[in-house]
């Protein structure tokens, strides 16, 4: 057993924390005041190499291990929530189905310009009356002499007030279209006559990256449009959501570390009752706390980043198996996934709290980073999936693991 | 980063996992109700190679590292379901003797080690007293004074794993009053020590198959050369030699524990039925399941991490302080929960879920409370 990155990782990881703290870090409270993340951190990212790191080097991707953009992951979510959720949309959710089911007309022609962060990606599946029953979406693809017409209306859709392509999951056709098996991807491009999109929705955070609606009004799409086979889009958007479960509990680490730092320095600097506040047992306690979880949940995530690494590594025929052998015991990876998504963001929750405790009144004020941690982290245990369904994944893997 | 054990240790795992459903677990549920502890268990441990599994081999041990043992803890208190006997192993071969193999001389550990391996002797550690817990060190009382070629121990020990049953005790006592936790030194006694005896049994909440007692000195004598370390060294350099492998090894107990506990809670929600359908399909049961599964991954992590430290030879005040805390604090919740999910049935002996739930009470207290395992977090941040 290691527990250490090897070194490479480890330069990689100072080296990207560097350019985060600087270009990033540095203008997280404007950009959030702002209500955009600027166009330039896109292309910067892009430079840098962190748009692509999960991509194929042909389509300017590095190719990198899962626990290396594990960790490139929490360095970026430590310095700015927004950036991470609206970069991540782009180049993860949407970026993963392009790379796994687009043509390879389609990947050349979208990928190297989204991993530049030259064009903006978003997956929409939510709708105003489906959030964790994903397969009772509404949203309509029929065939037509020359493709498809989408109808339907997508919400809560990171990036969709800006974006320029979409992964819409939609039913695709009419008779017996009701069931799992009709579920379709459409790459669809925005800039299409029919589709419309509502104006960036206010939220509670996460105020730098664009949430909004999509509207779909008869929207006539190419024959192309269509990504894998038909009724595969359910497995499609799971694929998404596993993926995006490490990527949330590397972003609640990353919410973690940035309290930890805060917490730790500010208790130092602030006196009470003569002493700094850090030699008082209850915020020493909370310290304590903050430390713990924080290290619970990143020893998890790495582990489970490890797993994933190794469960890629063992693919056959391009098909990763689902169960792994570790440590003499059987591992589900996507309950894992689930699990390390479910405690990352419960902890963080946890940890902003106890942050903004520590902080006093000051941690009420924007002009103290945690008040802004607070705000975005309760995204964690709804988005890719509600705290309520990470617990339904792992419990039926547990309850299969063991026998009567 | 590597996150797979050797597949020898694998193995050993299931074997000594095996050793303890075949030898321990049947009267487990007996022994916790007679509080006794078992002298044909532990020569048997003894002959399996638990008992002085991280001891030298020159000395009759196994030469197992500390992740080792922590693992083989873990596999025992899964597969034996008896807290108390896993606290009295760990008294013996963590904190009773591994002050003697880490910090002892040549000639001590000839004397006690191969002894304490095979199980023909038990050890234990006299630390705490009845006016001193947490501030083991400040507050200690028990003293030692010299007189020729022996020390003269005056005071009392409480609360002692091994006390009633013990051969030999790594006893600590304060030889300089005025330098505080720089005037301790830790004494060898045995049992057979004039002016050395052994209090009554103490009557527990769990760990019931372990004995503990409080062991008293008025004028007890002790050779000089059973001094371990120079005078003045013990409470700083055996204990901090000792106690980070205790909240490693010994906080495995509450891995294995709540392992079991989840294993087991789960069969019993898919064979119990109500409302017509196995509690198992229930969320509010599942949301157990899923948050006990969690806390258990995350604790197991921050224990073997805490172990490779010391293997390392890396000092680990804080990963050995939050592994504890994590672990102790995350079985108290899975006893509770795991026993909700066994209803009525969690409140009757029968059940390993109420032993269990009665025997991990200690984890937040011994071995240092929780509370100062968040000051030696929070002071080392």
């Amino acid at each position: 057993m290691d527990f250490e990155l090897n070194q490479e990782d480890k330069e990689f990881a100072e080296h990207f924390r560097r350019f985060c703290e600087k270009e990033i870090g540095a203008v997280a409270g404007e950009v959030d005041e702002s209500g955009s993340v600027p166009r330039s951190h896109y292309e910067a990212l892009g430079a840098i190499g962190y748009n692509g790191l999960l991509h194929r080097r042909e389509f300017g991707g590095q190719e990198a291990s899962i626990v290396q953009a594990t960790v490139a992951q929490m360095i970026l979510a430590e310095a700015c929530g927004s950036t991470f959720f609206s970069v991540g949309a782009s180049c993860g959710l949407f970026g993963g189905p392009v790379a796994s089911y687009a043509s390879a007309a389609q990947k050349k022609s979208i990928l190297p310009t989204l991993l530049a962060g030259k064009l903006i990606g978003c997956l929409a599946v939510t709708e105003p009356d489906t959030g964790s029953d994903v397969s009772a979406i509404r949203t309509r693809a029929k065939r037509s002499a020359n493709g498809f017409v989408l109808n339907g209306q997508k919400t809560f859709i990171t990036n969709a007030p800006i974006g320029d392509y979409a992964v819409v999951l939609a039913r695709l056709g009419e008779e017996n279209a009701d069931s799992k098996g009709s579920l379709s991807c459409f790459l669809v491009d925005l800039h299409l006559p029919g589709v419309t999109r509502g104006k960036a929705m206010r939220k509670m955070g996460l105020r730098a990256s664009p949430t909004g609606e999509l509207f779909f009004d008869n929207v006539e799409l190419a024959a192309e449009s269509l990504l894998g086979a038909p009724g595969q889009g359910f497995r499609m958007v799971m694929e998404a959501f596993a993926m995006e479960r490490l990527a949330l509990a590397a972003y609640c680490v990353g919410t973690m570390k940035a309290c930890f730092d805060d917490s730790r320095r500010y208790s130092r600097e602030r006196k009470a009752f003569g002493r700094p506040i850090a030699k008082h047992q209850s915020v020493a306690f909370m310290l304590a706390d903050i430390k713990t979880k924080l290290e619970a949940a990143y020893l998890l995530l790495m582990e489970t980043a490890w797993l994933v690494d190794r469960q890629r590594a063992e693919a056959v025929g391009g098909k990763s198996p689902s169960r792994l052998m570790h440590n003499g015991y059987v591992i589900d990876i996507n309950a894992r996934a689930a699990e390390t998504k479910l405690l990352a963001s419960t902890y963080a929750r946890e940890v902003t709290n106890l942050a903004v405790q520590v902080h006093g009144g000051a941690g009420y004020m924007e002009e103290y980073r945690v008040c802004r941690l607070y705000r975005d982290i309760k995204i964690a245990e709804i988005g890719g999936g509600t705290s309520e369904i990470q617990k339904q994944i792992v419990a039926h893997a547990e309850i299969k693991r063991v026998g009567v | 980063m590597d996150f797979s054990l050797s597949k020898e240790l694998v193995d050993f795992r299931e074997s000594v996992r095996q050793f303890a459903i075949q030898h321990v677990k049947p009267t487990a549920e007996q022994r916790d109700l007679d509080e006794r502890w078992d002298p044909d268990i532990w020569r048997k441990m003894g002959e399996f190679g638990l008992l002085g599994l991280c001891f030298p081999e020159e000395y009759g041990g196994s030469g197992a590292d500390c992740l080792t043992t922590t693992v083989a803890t873990e596999a025992f208190a899964e597969g034996a379901t008896d807290g108390g006997l896993t606290l009295a192993w760990g008294a013996h071969t963590i904190i009773g003797t591994m002050p003697i193999v880490l910090c002892g001389t040549k000639e001590q550990k000839e004397r006690y080690v191969p002894k304490l391996a095979s199980g023909e002797w038990v050890a234990g550690l006299g630390l705490t007293e009845p006016g001193s817990g947490s501030d083991a060190a400040g507050s200690m009382e028990t003293r030692a004074e010299k007189k020729g070629d022996r020390y003269i121990l005056n005071g009392a020990k409480m609360f002692i794993t091994n006390g009633p049953i013990g051969d030999v005790f790594t006893v600590m006592a304060v030889t300089d009053k005025k330098k505080g936790p720089l005037g301790i030194s830790v004494f060898l006694v045995e049992k057979n020590f004039p002016g050395f005896r052994v209090g009554k049994k103490l009557k527990k909440m769990g760990m019931r198959s372990s004995t503990t007692s409080e062991l008293i000195f008025e004028d007890c004598e002790v050779p000089a050369e059973n001094m371990i370390e120079k005078p003045n060294s013990g409470f700083l350099r055996v204990g901090k030699a000792t106690l980070e492998w205790e909240r490693t090894v010994l906080v495995a107990s509450a891995i294995g524990s709540m392992h079991h506990m989840l294993d087991e809670s789960i069969r019993y929600a898919k064979a119990r039925r109500q409302f017509g359908e196995p509690i198992a399909r229930f969320q509010a049961i599942q949301e157990k399941i899923s948050r006990v599964r969690m806390k258990l991954d995350a604790s197991r992590l921050l224990l073997y991490k805490s172990a490779v430290m010391k293997d390392q030879g890396k000092p680990a005040p804080i990963e050995s302080s939050l592994a504890k805390v994590h672990a102790t604090e995350a079985v108290i919740e899975a006893a509770y929960e795991m026993g909700q999910i066994h209803g009525g049935y969690c409140f009757i002996h029968e059940y390993p879920v109420e032993r269990a739930y009665r025997d991990c009470r200690l984890g937040t207290l011994g071995g240092g409370t929780s509370e100062v395992m968040r000051s030696i977090i929070a002071a080392n941040l």
